[in-house]
């Protein structure tokens, strides 16, 4: 965190009535990072995200992006930003081309080339209308809107709804250059596997708190890996549930499966003087990781 | 067969409206007698020296005005105000019943249940009908309870006769629109073209009977069942009412037949200029209509998406100007003996014309319902589609993610509204100016210009009404009613406060007010009037830029 971060909130919070959406949230993001924001249904991440864009105003505290206050300087923060809803609309009776045209004039004017690159890229279809569009391919024309004035913040709220695999692929590496070329990129989804792909930090906010804000290196270290070692003669477990990080451990026979939490380096130690002939390990798990955090919350 | 959550929950959605509307009615009821029991005696000379003719348009015959002011104010509402406001109550749930659950997406998720499209279809007829029964009870009441609040009985006059036709004709609207959607899955259409055989179904009805020979030709339309028979006086005519329930059952029959004859849709149906965009020989036409989408900014973008609706009311007024003008040629002998027989005081409710002149005729047929209606009908669209459309559309977000502010957007909206409304004056005054020229009628072109241009300051008021309830309630359907609503008040308020000279300096808080008192096709144009309204109306969009800028918008 530190004080040049591009979005700001402090102490952020809004309220319906008595319903508290968000609560005295405080986050920092950093130019060219990917921030992953992760939540249940209904934990407040749209509602973050309407506060930061002025569309609704804090209950208390404050949001800033690029130092300018989200409220009283919304028009020229607007000017940086590149927006995909969480509910997307579009004008249903646009074309694809109408509706960034339309936009872009908004905007005071558009690249073409980018817009066809991202077109071409994202395989947009942008001579139909809106309204007759499939879901995806809707997607396809809100994320080319978003990402064609080149803005140094993006603000996606599930924005890969819809996308085909190949097309998620494509709009993952989008993600990694746009940061690459400094841009910050607020990205809220559900698609667990996309923010571990493409966000160096995530969020996670749940009942309208931040719950935790975490590396993605930090986070890969907290997870548990299941690993299953086969040797050459019957082993112990109370020799593996010894080892520092170890979760869980059986034993059948010459066959050990363990889970494991951060460095697996005592426990290849420890592998290799009892005589491992075969170890297989699976991807650390950070699924499991975000779905604890979220009950784990749920929980208290 | 009948699925009672579906008959139940369109009850639901629906009976709030129907008791505003019908109480809205006895509103007004109260409001015209107590202004008109002071004129006992004018309508009674009025009764007297009337021509049939005339009054015949009104629904009203000397006969059923001999009750006195109390009988006229129920003549108008019953033969009028009550059949609109039902129709339009049953136009919407008509047009729900199959092609506005399309619209939504929500039809394949309810025909996924194991249930008919008919069975859907005939429980929310059922609930159309029961709509309609509930409607008339609550408008016999109203109008009763609303004429027993200003002091009088209702009398002799049998109310309760004429709800029953009332809502009998409102039904058989109301099926239209649900055949029509049945048919098509296109509410807009279901909307749009029944709203349109209403008010041809009106005009037809009202000035057929005018015509020597053709009178009989009233009895094709709908609106002509309501008043033909003067239920008010002798009751309700079951064979009347009869031929509207049977018209109301053969087209819920062909609705049964369309709609289970085609595709469902999901989403939003092609509007009906899409589907003649699709057809390669009607294409031309279609553009010709409704042009190309225009994206150059908020304005220009606003006001393309609404020239659909706008040139298909531009084209109703044109014609019905242009033969207003002819006919004035052919019922000039008729109008001859009106000139001295309507009393100043009632011909206020009509505009301050002498219909036996072309300004006068052309004021009481063509400026005094049908060009501000249709340009209001058209304000009030686009003021409510402003603010209140784009968040129910979930648009306003994305919209907002660019840098435009909130205060911007409504000033465009407003241009884009200002500009419409200036298209359609323009129209009513070529429409005017080619039936007075047709009709050898020689109206000033400089007072039609003014009276077009009065009716449309007149209807961006309403507009702007209309978009700061959109901006307060951050919906569109409220701020439409409450934009219709404010037009409707505003209009009865003007007729019946002008009639009583103590209480006529109060018509001057109505807007229509500002478009009649001058008497623009004979007089010419009012700046002050043009003035009062245009600052009226930068009132209203200023305080919904502030309404708008304070809100939080709706997801």
């Amino acid at each position: 965190m530190s004080s040049s971060s591009t979005i700001v909130t402090a102490g952020l919070t809004k309220h319906y009535g008595d319903v508290k959406a968000v609560v005295d949230l405080d986050l920092a993001i950093d130019a060219g990072e990917v921030f992953g924001f992760l939540g249940p249904n209904g934990s407040g991440k749209t509602t973050t995200i309407r506060t930061m864009l002025d569309l609704i105003r804090p209950t208390a505290g404050t949001a800033s992006i690029l130092g300018l206050d989200s409220h009283r300087d919304a028009v020229e923060i607007r000017q940086h930003i590149g927006y995909v809803p969480g509910e997307l609309a579009l004008y249903r009776n646009l074309t694809g081309k109408e509706l960034i045209t339309y936009f872009a004039n908004l905007r005071g004017g558009v690249d073409w080339t980018r817009v066809n690159l991202l077109a071409e890229r994202l395989d947009a279809v942008l001579d139909k209308k809106v309204g007759e569009l499939s879901t995806g391919n809707r997607q396809k024309v809100a994320l080319v809107q978003a990402f064609m004035s080149k803005p140094s913040v993006l603000v996606l709220d599930e924005p890969s709804i819809g996308l085909d695999p190949l097309v998620q692929q494509q709009f993952q590496a989008i993600i990694r250059e746009a940061a690459e070329e400094g841009a910050t990129v607020f990205l809220s989804s559900h698609t667990l596997s996309e923010v571990e792909r493409v966000a160096s930090r995530v969020g996670i906010i749940r009942t309208g708190r931040l719950i935790v804000v975490e590396t993605m290196e930090a986070l890969k270290e907290k997870a548990v890996r299941t690993v299953t070692m086969q040797f050459d003669q019957p082993v112990g477990e109370a020799e593996f549930a010894a080892v520092a990080g170890v979760r869980d451990a059986s034993v059948d026979g010459t066959q050990a499966t363990v889970a494991v939490e951060g460095s697996m380096a005592q426990l290849l130690q420890l592998a290799s003087s009892l005589g491992v002939v075969e170890m297989s390990s699976n991807e650390s798990d950070l699924e499991e990781i975000f779905l604890t955090y979220y009950r784990e919350d749920a929980a208290q | 067969m009948l699925l009672n959550s579906v008959y139940t929950k369109t009850l639901r959605d629906r009976w709030l409206g129907v008791a505003i509307g019908t109480l809205s009615i006895g509103l007004m009821v109260a409001m015209g007698v107590a202004t008109y029991r002071s004129l006992d005696e004018v309508i009674a000379e009025l009764i007297r020296s009337y021509p049939e003719a005339l009054l015949s348009m009104l629904g009203a015959t000397p006969e059923l005005l001999a009750g006195g002011a109390t009988r006229f104010v129920l003549a108008e509402m019953t033969n009028f105000l009550a059949p609109l406001v039902l129709a339009g109550i049953a136009i919407s749930v008509g047009t729900s019943t199959i092609a506005g659950e399309e619209r939504l997406g929500t039809l394949g998720l309810l025909l996924a249940n194991p249930r008919s499209r008919t069975a859907v279809l005939m429980s929310k007829l059922a609930s159309l009908v029961t709509l309609m029964v509930l409607g008339g009870l609550l408008m016999w009441g109203a109008t009763e309870a609303g004429a027993a609040a200003a002091g009088v009985a209702s009398g002799t006059a049998r109310v309760g006769a004429a709800s029953v036709h009332v809502a009998a004709a409102a039904l058989s609207f109301g099926a239209l629109s649900l055949c029509i959607g049945a048919w098509t899955g296109n509410a807009t259409a279901a909307t749009g073209i029944t709203t349109g055989a209403l008010i041809v179904s009106f005009l037809g009805a009202g000035l057929f009977p005018l015509i020597e020979g053709a009178a009989d030709v009233a009895r094709i339309f709908p609106w002509y069942y309501i008043a033909a028979a003067e239920p008010l006086q002798h009751g309700v005519d079951w064979g009347h009412v009869a031929i509207l329930l049977a018209a109301s059952s053969i087209l819920s029959g062909l609705a049964v037949v369309g709609v289970n004859r085609r595709d469902l849709r999901s989403g939003a149906a092609a509007t009906l200029l899409d589907q003649l965009r699709r057809s390669a020989r009607l294409a031309r036409l279609s553009e010709l209509i409704s042009g190309r989408a225009q994206v150059a900014n908020t304005a220009a973008r606003t006001f393309s998406e609404s020239r659909g609706v706008a040139v298909i009311v531009a084209y109703v007024m044109f014609l019905t100007a242009l033969l207003i003008g002819l006919l004035f040629n052919a019922l000039s002998d008729t109008l001859g003996n009106f000139a001295d027989a309507i009393p100043e005081a009632l011909v206020a409710l009509f505009g301050d014309g002498d219909v036996s002149t072309p300004e006068g005729w052309y004021q009481l047929e063509v400026f005094s319902f049908v060009v501000p209606g249709g340009m209001i009908v058209v304000a009030i669209m686009m003021g409510a589609r402003a603010i209140g459309g784009e968040q129910d559309n979930s648009t306003m977000d994305l919209l907002l993610a660019n840098p435009i502010t909130r205060p911007r957007l409504v000033a465009e909206k407003g241009i884009a509204m200002v500009l419409a409304m200036l298209v359609l004056g323009v129209t009513a005054f070529a429409g005017t100016i080619a039936g007075s020229l047709l009709g050898g009628l020689g109206m000033s072109a400089a007072n039609v210009a003014a009276a077009s241009a009065q009716s449309a300051a007149l209807a961006v008021v309403f507009g702007a009404a209309t978009m700061l309830a959109g901006a307060a309630t951050g919906r569109s359907r409220p701020a439409a009613l409450a934009g219709a609503a404010i037009a409707l008040a505003a209009y009865v308020a003007n007729s019946f406060l002008r009639v009583d000279p103590r209480v006529a300096d109060w018509a001057r808080l109505s807007p229509f007010n500002y478009y009649m008192d001058n008497d623009a096709l004979v007089n010419g144009i009012s700046w002050a009037n043009v003035g009062v309204l245009a600052a009226a109306a930068v009132v209203l969009l200023v305080l919904c830029a502030i309404v708008f800028e304070r809100r939080d918008v709706r997801s």
